[in-house]
């Protein structure tokens, strides 16, 4: 896996506390490994919808 | 020691006409699954339960009271069905605390009203989020094939135990391929019905809009008269005729091994299959899938996570949050998709009785493998194993993975046949002709061997 970086860090916190969720350090690197993984998704899910635009 | 059939048919007719003990089938699994605590399928034996339901059975055979269709079938259950009594953990430690069920979920009610005895509750992944059944806290299933790799999830369990000939029938649930791909892995035939048809009252949720339960059994017959138990009803014989049949192209046959293309082929030329279909939108469709699961997942889990997040599996805790914090653009364009997908899908059985398409890209991961080369493509052995379930269940059709008929040696693999909604007893039918044709066996596990 590799290393979060400063900015994903700090954007996970920001967005966690949005929803009153505190992201133990623990959970840090895996959930922004998860939120690329969700990330790539949503480009596969985007540009099937883009190819489809008139 | 008494020589338990194998199948679920022969057994409930062995007890119904008095050759054989219903307490005596329960004593014995219970002492068999107890001995091969080593596939760690199992989170809780329910030996007294089980006892005294076979009591009732064999009490029923002997007044000449009619014993129902699965008299005296040792089942198991993923520890999300509710089981009187019991507590309801869906794999999670953080559930040990809650009040046990009041009453049975609905399809354990009427499978135990049609004869059949409950044994066991098995391991699953935490939440049912995942495909591996490697729990943090009940530990990894192991592939009763090869203890060294996985069994599949996130029914794993039921599979396991199905798979190992320690129950002929056990039940799990399929949101995304929960009962499809341990069924591959395990080399069993495991049902995924319609959408709705099936009750899933008294089952913990995952992803409602998803969410199913079916059965794994060792044969298609098996698996017929569980799914009309669990019906409620009788199942009707499928419209005559031959079926029109196609093999799914594109996404569904770019991505798997060699081994599971050629199986699918060869039952494609026994059913007469016309020419590939291809649906345009399924690696979207499987990508949708994958966000819509993560958003409903993590918001359905929230308020735990807020309470104490490091409760959780690990690996379950980081998806969860992950789904949880995705923009609401991302999921409003996965539900585009989805419903594209199932118009596609819908379109192409309206020319089709059945599609055809591998069950899994792969047949079982080793344990400590986290990539698989399958076709030139470097796949994970673990978010990957659902590559061609994810997509189908969006569709909310009904899906009968079946062991192909392998090499000895061979770790199985399972082919999905996939109907239009309502027409499983099509799925069965065909299952069975296969089986009859020797395209599809459900082979013996290592495992079962010693079990027996």
């Amino acid at each position: 896996m590799t290393q979060a970086t400063d900015d994903e860090r700090r954007l996970l916190l920001i967005e966690a506390e949005r929803l009153g969720l505190i992201v133990p350090p623990a959970a840090i690197a895996g959930v922004v490994a998860n939120q690329r993984l969700l990330a790539r998704h949503y480009d596969v899910v985007h540009g099937a919808l883009a190819d489809e635009a008139p | 020691m008494i020589r338990v059939p194998d199948t679920a048919s022969a057994i409930a007719a062995g007890v119904r006409d008095g050759r054989l003990s219903a307490q005596g089938i329960a004593l014995d699994t219970l002492d068999r699954i107890a001995r091969h605590d080593g596939l760690n399928a199992v989170t809780r034996l329910l030996g007294q339960r089980a006892l005294a339901d076979a009591a009732r059975v064999d009490a029923a055979v002997a007044v000449g009271r009619d014993p129902g269709p699965l008299a005296g079938v040792p089942f198991a259950v993923k520890d999300l069905f509710d089981v009187a009594g019991e507590t309801t953990s869906a794999g999670a430690r953080q559930r040990a605390g809650a009040p046990a069920a009041g009453q049975d979920a609905e399809v354990v009610a009427r499978l135990c009203a049609a004869g059949a005895v409950l044994v066991a509750t098995t391991n699953m992944d935490e939440f049912a989020y995942g495909f591996s059944t490697e729990n943090a806290h009940h530990g990894t299933t192991r592939n009763p094939h090869d203890p060294e790799r996985l069994a599949g999830g996130s029914s794993g369990g039921s599979a396991a135990l199905v798979g190992a000939g320690l129950v002929p029938l056990a039940l799990g649930s399929d949101t995304n391929g929960s009962i499809r791909v341990p069924a591959s892995l395990c080399g069993l035939f495991g049902l995924r019905p319609t959408f709705g048809a099936v009750s899933v009252a008294g089952v913990y949720p995952f992803v409602e809009r998803l969410d199913t339960v079916g059965c794994f059994a060792r044969s298609p017959q098996d698996l017929a008269i569980a799914h009309a138990v669990m019906l409620g009803q009788a199942l009707t014989p499928a419209a005559g005729g031959r079926p029109r049949v196609a093999v799914l192209g594109g996404w569904f046959a770019g991505r798997a091994a060699a081994g599971v293309l050629a199986g699918i082929d060869r039952i494609a030329a026994h059913l007469e299959a016309g020419p590939p279909v291809v649906l345009r939108s399924a690696a979207a469709a499987r990508s949708a899938g994958f966000l819509l699961t993560g958003a409903e997942g993590g918001h359905r889990h929230l308020s735990a996570l807020r309470r104490d997040a490091m409760a959780f599996d690990p690996v379950t805790r980081d998806r969860l949050i992950a789904g949880a914090l995705q923009p609401v653009a991302a999921v409003r364009d996965a539900e585009r998709i989805a419903r594209r997908f199932v118009d596609e899908v819908a379109d192409a059985l309206v020319d089709h009785d059945l599609l055809l398409a591998p069950a899994t890209p792969m047949s079982a991961p080793r344990i400590d493998a986290t990539t698989i080369v399958v076709d030139g493509q470097t796949l994970s052995a673990r978010a990957d194993l659902g590559l061609h379930t994810q997509p189908l269940s969006l569709a909310g059709v009904p899906i009968l993975s079946a062991p192909l008929r392998q090499p000895d040696g061979t770790m199985p693999i399972g082919v999905q046949l996939i109907a239009g909604p309502g027409r499983e007893t099509l799925l069965f039918e065909t299952a069975a002709s296969l089986v009859a044709a020797g395209l599809v066996a459900c082979s013996p596990a290592p495992v079962r061997a010693e079990a027996a």
